[in-house]
């Protein structure tokens, strides 16, 4: 039994990374809300539940030999697209509002402790199963 | 290694501030430093601009200082005809600094620091909130 037979704990997983992958597209923003010309990414948000069905979460390039090239796109990349209708720009072209950017990190976060807690539920629900307390 | 580099990117964002915020502090320490002859210039007000830069070790862009450059604008003229600087009209060239726009921009500074300064503190308790897991 492995967890990863679970589509719960696939879901979480997979949550969990765009998440993470979320928050550096966010920290990036925050980070230039002075560069010029600048105009501030987010990620697309995945729909979940369609992947918790599915057998395999991530499509890769299969290699059957080892001289076969690897997809040159990243495995786990999740496109992060530029906002097309900023709240304002500024003269110099930077288009980062930091009072937004810190509104999505905050959400981040909360969607982060929730799929942590709905994490450690579900192990204890197997630990209860395996006799063991829930502990 | 997605939160690793949120947190490399709010770093970058924090140093980048507080090169900032040196260049103000110059500006203002020295918005009535005048030369000793006609012919001297006075002290020429600096601006730094930001730019991205591709961090080879992270695999990602970091904000990063472009250039400190001065500011071209004209001097300010004062009618101080004792000054050993003054020209033969009795005018004195003052440096080109306006302390209520470097002041402003100070707020700014500090505004951004503190926004990459929280970016920080939630990538940090994310990952810590991770490893929590484990327990």
């Amino acid at each position: 039994m492995n967890l990863d037979d679970f589509p719960i704990f696939r879901m979480m997983a997979g949550k969990t990374h765009w998440l993470s992958a979320r928050q550096r597209v966010l920290a990036q923003n925050v980070a230039n809300a002075d560069t010029p010309g600048y105009r501030p990414h987010d990620l697309k948000p995945t729909d979940f539940t369609k992947a918790a069905g599915a057998d395999d979460f991530r499509v890769t390039l299969a290699r059957t030999h080892p001289s076969h090239v690897a997809g040159t796109r990243p495995v786990d990349a999740y496109r992060s697209l530029p906002e097309r209708r900023p709240y304002e720009t500024l003269p110099s072209g930077n288009a980062v509002v930091l009072e937004e950017q810190l509104v999505k990190v905050a959400e981040n976060r909360h969607q982060f402790d929730l799929v942590s807690q709905l994490y450690r539920k579900h192990v204890q629900l197997f630990r209860i199963a395996l006799g063991r307390g829930g502990q | 290694m997605m939160l690793e580099q949120a947190l490399e990117m709010a770093v970058a964002g924090m140093k980048a501030q507080g090169a900032r915020l040196r260049v103000i502090a110059e500006n203002i320490a020295n918005a009535e430093s005048l030369g000793e002859t006609p012919e001297a210039d006075p002290y020429r007000r600096k601006v730094i601009t930001f730019k991205n830069v591709l961090d080879r070790t992270l695999g990602a862009e970091i904000v990063s200082v472009a250039r400190v450059r001065p500011d071209m604008s004209d001097f300010r003229l004062t009618y101080e005809p004792e000054h050993p600087a003054a020209d033969e009209n009795g005018y004195v060239r003052m440096p080109n600094v306006n302390a209520l726009v470097e002041i402003m921009d100070m707020r700014e500074a500090q505004r951004s620091y503190e926004a990459n300064l929280n970016m920080l503190e939630v990538s940090k308790s994310m990952l810590a909130r991770t490893v929590d897991l484990l327990r």
